[in-house]
């Protein structure tokens, strides 16, 4: 029985310990040292100092990076939440068979290697691709014209790379939503728009924030995207950050710099997620006046 | 204003042709750089130019003259040994998270996680390159391979928990109790049931890895090209036939292997009509 005992109380850390192992040693232990190596400018061994942190300050360059890269991806999320919004709620509410079938086909993208879809992004934006020759064809661009190397194409791209995970998170919220509750509100004479704006926006919108929330992070850390298709305009925080590690080998100013991208996107997110209880608060603060007034 | 109340009704819970029209143009934005891609790898122009003229002939230059096909077979490896020891110790964390952790070894472990999946992977990728420098590793396979098993055992291991969770425990009890140890009871009860899962798993964490430029940008050893690094280096060079044949055959295994997904149960793996992990 003892025996047996130690066998079971063997077994408990050797089932853990691999991937515990690994965890630890690629993300706990990278993380802390992410943040040592920040204040580290002088090399691992040297006392610990602020240099890095004092050249990312006294240059207005990175700061002002840092608010164009939050605010590329803050955009490149909303456009992708707008497109996503419609799609995500008609697929809610289609029969469970074209459902299934739609999702699946979404998936395609969503699990196509993203340098593939780079690529062929920069194939249709070329100045020889569709999307421009449509453009020519409208008359919105002259020949030879194309968006290709400029910050709005990293814009396309981002959305177009997050917009079947902004479907799927928007669906599986909007899926819970009763259809009984719409025909109530049918049968108590609200039209289309308002059941949509009255039931189905405020019952959506825990997802709408996390759908946002979960794109928004990826897209601060872009930088494939805006090297690629930005153009000698289009660079973002993370090119910085990256070009610290290759080619400028200054480990310790791209540490400094990686959690400002980092602690730019929590402080951003934090607002986002404070700007709904408040709309929230104030709402039913107006809704208990108007009905004081009554 | 129209028919009787009960259409009305039914009208209500309907979805609007607005909505789903713009589901379609969704779709079709979605899928018109993908089949732009697959229809110029038939077209025999080498800069993607009209007239169209059907050929095979970047899929022959692709198997023969292309310097794909290397950096292809590279990343297959990689992934397949990334997917197949994350399937195995992903499970083993998984049973442990679901039957033995406390509440503040699992919370711990849980975080640890979810981090690998939620800080971005410039950064986290940038910070693996710290330590495996620190420790003498530097840029090598074996730190590709560990970077991509600590993004990727996420997938699986919360895919097996959450199958675990609704597994119905009393079996296990039952089989405990006719005599079994906890081994056999595993091995005979448990794990055919969570099967499906850890196929899913291991499916989705061989994506993860295959499509994970980032990981493999910083810790690949210089020289040594993945598919996603070579397409990195190619894609200033502009118009690629042989790379949209190959990218092609990507789209259709990625398909293939999305149609295994669906039969498993695409809820299972976490994807859409599930949480997202």
């Amino acid at each position: 029985m003892t025996k047996r005992r130690l066998l079971q109380g063997l077994t408990t850390p050797i089932l853990l310990l691999p991937a515990a192992l690994v965890v630890a040693l690629m993300v706990v232990i990278p993380l802390a040292v992410l943040v040592w190596y920040s204040f580290a400018a002088d090399g691992p061994g040297a006392p610990l100092s602020l240099d890095s942190y004092r050249r990312m300050i006294a240059s207005p360059l990175y700061g002002w990076l840092a608010l164009k890269t939050l605010w590329t991806a803050g955009i490149a999320a909303l456009i992708t939440a707008a497109i996503a919004w419609c799609p995500a709620w008609a697929l809610s509410r289609l029969p469970a068979r074209t459902r299934n079938l739609i999702l699946l086909a979404i998936v395609i993208p969503y699990l196509t290697s993203y340098l593939l879809l780079i690529y062929s992004i920069y194939v249709v934006l070329g100045p020889g691709g569709p999307v421009m020759a449509l453009f020519r064809l409208i008359g919105l661009a002259g020949t030879g014209a194309s968006i290709l190397y400029t910050p709005t194409a990293t814009v396309v791209m981002l959305v177009y790379e997050n917009l079947p995970l902004m479907i799927f998170v928007l669906f599986s919220g909007m899926q819970r939503i009763e259809g009984t509750l719409l025909a109530a509100a049918g049968s108590l004479g609200a039209g289309r728009w308002s059941r949509i704006r009255h039931i189905v926006f405020p019952m959506s919108a825990p997802a709408l924030v996390s759908g946002l929330v979960i794109v928004f992070v990826p897209m601060g850390g872009a930088f494939v995207e805006s090297q690629i298709l930005g153009g000698p305009n289009g660079l973002l925080l993370g090119n910085v950050i990256a070009d610290q590690m290759t080619r400028a080998d200054d480990p310790s100013f791209g540490s400094a710099l990686s959690l400002l991208l980092l602690l730019g996107t929590l402080v951003l997110i934090g607002l986002v997620s404070l700007v709904g209880p408040a709309l929230e608060r104030l709402r039913s603060d107006r809704r208990t006046r108007d009905v004081r007034l009554a | 204003m129209s028919g009787s109340p009960r259409r009305r009704l039914r009208d209500a819970e309907a979805v609007s042709p607005f909505m789903v029209a713009i589901l379609g143009l969704c779709l079709t934005i979605l899928f018109v750089p993908l089949v732009i891609i697959i229809f110029l790898s038939f077209n025999a122009s080498p800069y993607g130019t009209f007239p169209f003229e059907s050929t095979l002939k970047w899929y022959v230059a692709l198997f023969t003259t292309s310097n794909l096909l290397g950096p292809t077979l590279l990343s297959l490896e990689i992934s397949a040994l990334v997917a197949l020891n994350a399937a195995l110790f992903g499970t083993m964390a998984a049973v442990w998270l679901d039957r033995r952790a406390s509440r503040f070894g699992g919370g711990l472990f849980r975080i640890g996680l979810l981090s690998a999946i939620t800080v971005p992977w410039l950064i986290l990728g940038l910070a693996m390159l710290l330590v495996m420098n620190a420790i003498g590793l530097g840029r090598s396979l074996v730190s590709i391979y560990l970077g991509l098993l600590a993004t990727t055992l996420p997938y699986v291991v919360f895919i097996v928990v959450a199958r675990l969770r609704s597994l119905d425990h009393d079996l296990d009890h039952a089989a405990r109790s006719l005599g079994a140890r906890p081994f056999t009871s595993f091995l005979r009860i448990t794990a055919p049931l969570l099967l499906p899962s850890i196929v899913s798993g291991t499916l989705i964490a061989f994506m993860v890895s295959f499509n994970n430029f980032l990981i493999q940008y910083f810790l690949a050893p210089f020289g040594v090209q993945t598919l996603p690094l070579k397409i990195y280096t190619l894609i200033r060079v502009g118009y690629l036939p042989d790379l949209n044949a190959l990218a092609t055959i990507i789209v259709l295994v990625t398909c293939l292997l999305i149609a295994i997904l669906h039969r498993l149960g695409l809820r299972s793996a976490g994807l859409p009509g599930g949480a997202t992990p």
